[in-house]
């Protein structure tokens, strides 16, 4: 029985560009099987071996992960991370909505102004907005709590992009329909509210989705302003157990799965929609 | 009738007891075939016969599981250069053009010529220019495969392929992706390659063009040659159920 | 303080912040370029266990945080004998981390050619490297400009983690709050800094425009 690809299923483009390998070829790839799978066996055990000889694998860096107060602990501070990440991800759709709204609103000024407010938190970096709260702000006596200096500057980083990406899904909707609607005597205004945003909307639902990774990932510098996320949390944990790295990595596994999570939550309904993920309007990857 | 080669023995491409599974699916169930030089077959059969399959066999784009597939004589290489030497020589049109979107028209022509032939890019673009006036795009060579409409870019690609002078040409469903007034353009070019004495496996929707162009009519079916013969005598009285409630079902549309 | 005292005071650190940051953001871009061309090689190549290391590669570090990864370099790597000077670490996060997304653009750039046009070539006998010249690269290389030129913003916002460890020269996160401790530079330090990223991004997206414009290919 044949396990080639065939015509009758989708063939990704990876396994295209190799053809069904004769004998001569079928014998280089075990080789070469071979060969790769020794090397990278060679150095995952040369990471292992670094974490044994340096004594990073001593059950003393590892034991209190057996405990429920280290997982509270870090599960609040996920908690804290989430809270930040939700919020900010919730004004950032407002606003990146509005700012969609005024840069297609055909008024000259306020295009103008909206496209500029949506390249400025585009272009520059969501650390130098936190800094602007932190540092910036309270010169001018304004009080903020941690969690308003750390989730105001992200929602603000987040909606430039996220005007975009409707933007995009705007785009996307057929110049058809907005033609239809017109031809039965809506009003612009109603037209765009009615037919051409809910469908935007739709379209845009997975890059949205995948966004949230990028909010996710900028929560992380909650430490400049010590509001308690996870990272944060992870901090007090290494000066109870004065274990940097086994804790440190756990954390990061933990990112890596949530956003791993989110990405695959966006491609799946991306699937289920028949929509495709718009990410290249994100500039924003760490 | 089919002219003899040099060669008396050889037909140019021979399949011999062919099988291929897609899984569970059986789709070329013990197909033999031979096709002499300058002979014009034509492939019908219901979508699902397997009929792309076979004609995408013969240039190794599918393998086989069983059985053999001669090529003047020679059996179909398997791998490497010995294989590209003979996809070179065999020319293959595809349902859905594949002409290479980030090259022009004659790019699209002389990129075969120049890079596997070892032609020089003057006598490659003087080769291409020929065949592109000769399928009637030849104004249209410095555009790019975009620009064109699906009858022009299937022309083009006839001619990308002829370009290789190719001892056989494989058509794998060559209009099914066209509007209806483009599909006579393309089958007006196929008909003239025809009557100059090209060796064609087609595999084809239309009836008109099998009965006017073939020396022989293939008919398949869930993966096996049903029958075969001259186009008139399985048109008008073909011999099989299968064959027969086929052209029904097509003349009913 | 206004525009003219403190640019008197701070010009000179902030001119020295905008060439620390473009020349990071330039010398990142380079080696993302070079390592998402090697874990793309990785990840289309017909060995599995190098398929299986270059997505895991790109799925570990397009979900890092940057700041985690740059946390784990500067404090953990130590720990396992691996001591890097700042700018190294702050380097090689940026890299690590945008070249997973530079692989992601490539494999979608290579994804938009579509089995047909692999087929036609193979057709032609063509040999696989030459398809691979002629035909693969090519395409995927011009189809990826926009992608890219998002990627090189991204890359220039991302060097602003180096705010988070000692770097001198500071770049132009850092600066903004290396003046504010020492004076109350107000909206306008906060704002000189912004305005380097943001023109700065918009260059950027101007010539990947203008660039992709030329190279586009209508399908």
């Amino acid at each position: 029985m044949s396990a080639m690809p065939s015509t009758s299923q989708p063939v990704s483009i990876r396994d295209a560009l190799y053809e069904a390998p004769g004998p001569k070829m079928r014998a280089k790839i075990r080789v070469g099987t071979a060969i790769t799978a020794a090397l990278v066996a060679l150095l995952l055990g040369f990471a292992v071996y670094q974490f044994w000889a340096t004594g990073q694998l001593n059950p003393r860096y590892w034991m209190f992960f057996t405990q429920m107060g280290t997982w509270s602990y870090l599960l609040a501070g996920l908690r804290g991370t989430l809270a930040v990440a939700l919020t900010a991800g919730g004004i950032a759709l407002v606003l990146g909505l509005a700012l969609m709204l005024g840069r297609t609103s055909g008024i000259r000024v306020l295009e103008a102004i909206c496209r500029i407010v949506t390249d400025f938190f585009r272009g520059v970096p969501s650390l130098l907005l936190i800094y602007f709260f932190f540092l910036v702000v309270p010169q001018y006596g304004i009080r903020m709590s941690s969690f308003w200096m750390l989730t105001l500057p992200i929602a603000l980083a987040a909606s430039g992009v996220l005007a975009e990406v409707f933007r995009a899904g705007v785009n996307a909707v057929p110049r058809g329909q907005t033609e239809a609607a017109l031809a039965l005597g809506l009003s612009p205004f109603r037209v765009k509210l009615k037919i051409v945003l809910p469908q935007a909307i739709r379209y845009v639902i997975p890059s949205l989705i995948s966004q949230l990774v990028v909010v996710v990932k900028d929560t992380t510098v909650a430490y400049v302003v010590s509001y308690p996320d996870m990272l944060q949390n992870a901090r007090v944990l290494i000066t109870n157990y004065d274990a940097l790295v086994s804790t440190y990595l756990v954390v990061a596994v933990i990112y890596i799965l949530l956003n791993y999570a989110i990405n695959q939550l966006s491609v799946c309904v991306a699937r289920r929609s028949g929509t495709r993920v718009v990410s290249r309007y994100s500039t924003n990857p760490a | 009738m089919p002219i003899q080669s040099e060669s008396p023995t050889a037909p140019i491409i021979e399949l011999r007891h062919v099988d291929k599974h897609f899984g569970d699916l059986h789709v070329l169930k013990d197909v033999s075939l031979s096709v002499d030089k300058g002979e014009v077959v034509v492939v019908i059969g219901p979508s699902g016969s397997g009929k792309s399959t076979l004609c995408r066999a013969i240039n190794r784009l599918e393998t086989i599981d069983a059985g053999e597939i001669l090529i003047e004589g020679n059996p179909l290489p398997e791998e490497g250069r010995e294989l590209a030497a003979m996809r070179a020589e065999l020319g293959m049109v595809f349902q859905s053009f594949n002409l290479f979107a980030h090259m022009s028209i004659l790019q699209n022509v002389t990129l075969g010529p120049i890079e596997v032939l070892g032609l020089s890019k003057a006598e490659a673009e003087r080769r291409a220019m020929e065949l592109l006036d000769r399928v009637g795009v030849a104004s249209q060579a410095n555009k790019v495969p975009a620009q064109l409409s699906g009858g022009q870019q299937q022309r083009v690609a006839i001619a990308r392929s002829l370009a290789m002078r190719p001892k056989a040409m494989l058509f794998d469903e060559p209009t099914s992706a066209l509007d209806p007034e483009m599909i006579n353009e393309v089958l007006d070019v196929m008909v003239d390659l025809a009557r100059q004495g090209m060796t064609m496996i087609v595999v084809t929707h239309e009836m008109n063009f099998a009965r006017r162009v073939a020396d022989r009519v293939v008919f398949m079916a869930d993966g096996a040659i049903v029958e075969e013969g001259a186009p008139d005598a399985f048109f008008d009285q073909p011999q099989s159920q299968r064959a027969r409630d086929f052209l029904d079902s097509i003349k009913g549309h | 303080m206004g525009l003219s005292e403190l640019m008197a005071t701070y010009g000179r650190n902030y001119w020295e912040a905008l060439l620390s940051t473009w020349g990071m953001t330039a010398f990142c871009f380079v080696l993302v370029m070079a390592l998402a061309v090697v874990v793309t090689v990785m990840r289309v190549s017909p060995f599995k266990p190098l398929r299986l290391l270059g997505d895991g590669y790109v799925q570990v570090f397009r979900n890092i945080p940057g700041v985690a990864l740059l946390i784990i370099i500067v404090y953990a790597l130590p720990s396992l004998k691996l001591v890097l000077p700042y700018r190294a670490c702050v380097i090689l996060t940026v890299v690590l981390v945008a070249s997973a997304f530079g692989s992601e653009n490539f494999m979608t750039g290579i994804n938009t050619i579509g089995v047909g046009q692999i087929e036609a070539a193979r057709s032609l006998g063509l040999s696989f490297g030459q398809m691979l010249r002629r035909i693969v690269i090519p395409q995927a290389l011009r189809t990826t400009v926009l992608p890219m030129t998002n990627l090189l913003i991204a890359v220039l916002l991302t060097t602003s983690i180096g705010s988070q460890v000692p770097l001198d020269p500071l770049e132009l996160t850092g600066v903004v709050s290396y003046i504010n401790t020492r004076a109350t530079g107000g909206i306008l330090a906060f704002a000189v800094s912004a305005a380097g990223y943001a023109l700065t991004a918009v260059v950027i997206a101007f010539v990947g425009n203008r660039i992709d414009r030329k190279v586009r290919i209508v399908r």
